[in-house]
């Protein structure tokens, strides 16, 4: 029945566009907080200013010693970010961040990598970048140099999966180099060769990553932080990951462009599934009026068409799904994560859903304003 | 013997809105008692259809009044009169009107679901009106598979299962050969003699003519 075949084309053309957009926007919320979820962090501590991640004030490194003496602070770690202006080896300029963090520390580390790994950024003016992004910055393998600012820059290792799409491309670096490389008086004074020097107490930091002693109270934790430490904010986990993701979905209306594609995807399906279920009534309507005649109420008809778009909906529900994931392996490694959660899975199968049903009912319209006595008529 | 009246219509109009409105019935009075046999017949457009409709309670009249077991069928609302149809008749058409993709036996099994009958009891009890009607054996048959004499039964089958105290059937042998019709008139006569079910039929068809206990004549919307 190639009617049939076409109409299910169909469907899984619309079902497929909306199950992208469901996923490029997981794909890109979850993007926007990767740093967030790279650390093991239970609370994050900056400046009271912060709108998301890149977007805060920093703090002086000497809170971090304040901020470990709270009670109930089992770790307190430093994370630093500042602009990075990357010069490649064939004079190729970029716009990057460099975030600071301690490679000896538990509480950050980009990718999972192992320790021996970590190590490698201790090296003065080593750092490490996703794999998505060596092609800007016109690197090609480990082991080459360029440029950040006017200090020496050596590309240690690669991660993979840690660069989100909203922002400028990361170099993930030790403390030290990330100081070294924040612009200030201090790195027009450093002497060629020599290694960065450690942060002293007025040095600026964006983050205190904090490891609670029992992380179920860290509400409670940071409460006690916020108390202790002056003119600090303490965020949890979640509270710090749902601010940035909301702060990138709401104000920046990339969230409403994808919106607006899904809901377009969503009015296609209408459209499609209502064509497919109002030509399969108008060729049924004898058998539909048949059943009207006998006394049939519309309640049990609507059941029947809502039972037939039901099926529509899963029939077309699987081989989208399919086709997302198939679209997710080619587009990876493109910096557009197309992300398929179970959640999201299952969203779509309620849109889907309610798109052929509510379609469904549309097209019941022709069967309910039949006239009964039509079968009458020959 | 006087017989109870099933249904009693006065005075029945129907106009057909239009840019040159069709006055289909002239005013037509008619009591149908229970257990009879009634034939309608009339020339093409004399308002057989339209009589049988607004009788059966698919059409509401432009005046008059039809009253059914009791219920004066012009006051129900859209919704009640489906119910009405529902639990009080049954119909049986020219074309049939099978769902062609069943078989015949699922043909009257959702006569029972949709009256709230389901699963083996609505199996069996289709099961048994097939029997009852000569089809025991292609029931299983898809409905456009079987002959036309076949699918009135099973449409007949269809039309019985509410326990209906009127069938309404509207040219019923128009399609079918000699044969077949005589048995679906048959099934008639049956029906109205050992059932009591009141039987309404139009037709052109002298054999039902002459099963029929009444003949009325419909002309120009006129009894
Ligand atoms: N829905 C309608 N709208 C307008 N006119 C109609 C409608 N239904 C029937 N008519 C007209 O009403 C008149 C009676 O029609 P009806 O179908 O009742 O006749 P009939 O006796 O059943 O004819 P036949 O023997 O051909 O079936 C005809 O002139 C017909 O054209
Ligand atoms: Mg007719």
């Amino acid at each position: 029945m190639p009617r049939f075949f076409v109409a299910l084309c169909g469907i899984v053309f619309a079902v497929t566009l909306l199950t992208v957009q469901v996923a490029l926007f997981t794909g890109f919320s979850n993007s926007t907080t990767l740093p967030i979820a790279e650390s093991t962090a239970d609370i994050w501590v900056t400046a009271p200013e912060m709108l998301y991640f890149e977007g805060t004030l920093p703090l002086p490194y000497s809170d971090v010693a304040k901020v470990r003496a709270v009670p109930g602070v089992q770790r307190a770690e430093a994370l630093s970010l500042s602009v990075a202006r990357w010069r490649s080896p064939h004079d190729l300029l970029a716009l990057g961040r460099v975030i600071g963090f301690d490679p000896n520390g538990t509480l950050f580390d980009p990718d999972g990598a192992d320790r021996s790994t970590l190590q490698r950024l201790r090296a003065p003016y080593a750092f490490a970048i996703d794999a998505t992004q060596m092609g800007i910055l016109d690197l090609h393998h480990t082991g080459q140099s360029g440029l950040i600012g006017a200090l020496p820059a050596r590309f240690a290792y690669v991660t993979h999966g840690t660069q989100p799409i909203v922002s400028a491309t990361f170099f993930y670096t030790s403390l030290e180099t990330a100081n070294a490389y924040t612009p200030s008086a201090l790195s027009f004074f450093a002497p060629p060769g020599a290694a960065p020097p450690p942060l002293e107490g007025s040095d600026p930091i964006m983050y205190v990553l904090v490891k609670a002693s029992d992380p179920s109270a860290s509400a409670q934790l940071a409460a006690a932080i916020e108390r202790r430490v002056p003119h600090v904010r303490a965020l949890t986990r979640d509270a710090m990951i749902a601010t940035t993701r909301d702060y990138w979905v709401k104000r920046t209306g990339i969230g409403f462009v994808l919106t607006l594609i899904a809901l377009m995807g969503a009015f296609v399906g209408v459209v499609i599934v209502g064509q497919i279920l109002y030509t399969s009534i108008n060729e049924h309507l004898q058998e539909y009026g048949t059943l009207k005649a006998i006394g049939v109420n519309d309640a049990y008809l609507y059941g029947v068409i809502a039972l037939q778009a039901s099926c529509m909906a899963l029939i077309a529900y699987f081989p989208s799904l399919a086709l997302t994931f198939g679209i997710r392996a080619i587009s990876a490694g493109r910096g557009v994560d197309i992300l398929i959660t179970p959640g999201g899975a299952l969203l779509v199968l309620v849109i889907a859903l309610a798109i052929c049903i509510g379609a469904g009912m549309a097209a019941m319209q022709r069967v309910t304003q039949a006239d009964p006595a039509l079968v009458f008529r020959a | 013997m006087q017989k109870e009246i099933a249904i009693a219509a006065h005075d029945l109009r129907m106009t057909y809105p239009g840019v040159r409105p069709v006055h289909a019935l002239k005013g037509v009075s008619l009591d149908i008692h229970q257990g009879e046999m009634l034939l309608v017949m009339g020339p093409s457009g004399s308002g057989k259809s339209t009589l049988l409709s607004i009788i059966g309670g698919l059409l509401t009249p432009t005046g008059g009044s039809v009253t059914a077991a009791g219920t004066e069928l012009t006051h129900l609302r859209r919704k009640e009169l489906a119910r009405f149809r529902l639990q009080n008749f049954g119909y049986v058409f020219q074309g049939f009107n099978l769902f062609n993709s069943m078989t015949g036996s699922e043909n009257v099994e959702l006569a029972f679901h949709v009256r709230g009958i389901q699963g083996r009891s609505a199996r069996r009890a289709a099961r048994d009106l097939l029997v009852h009607l000569g089809l025991e054996e292609h029931a299983n048959r898809p409905a456009r598979d079987l002959s036309g004499g076949e699918k009135q039964r099973v449409a007949i089958a269809r039309a019985l299962a509410g326990n209906p105290c009127a069938i309404l059937a509207d040219e019923p042998t128009s399609q079918l050969d000699a044969e077949n019709g005589a048995i679906v008139t048959n099934i008639f006569t049956d029906l109205a003699r050992s059932r009591g079910t009141t039987v309404v039929i139009t037709s052109h068809d002298y054999r039902i003519r002459r099963a029929a206990e009444r003949v009325v004549l419909l002309d120009d919307g006129r009894l």
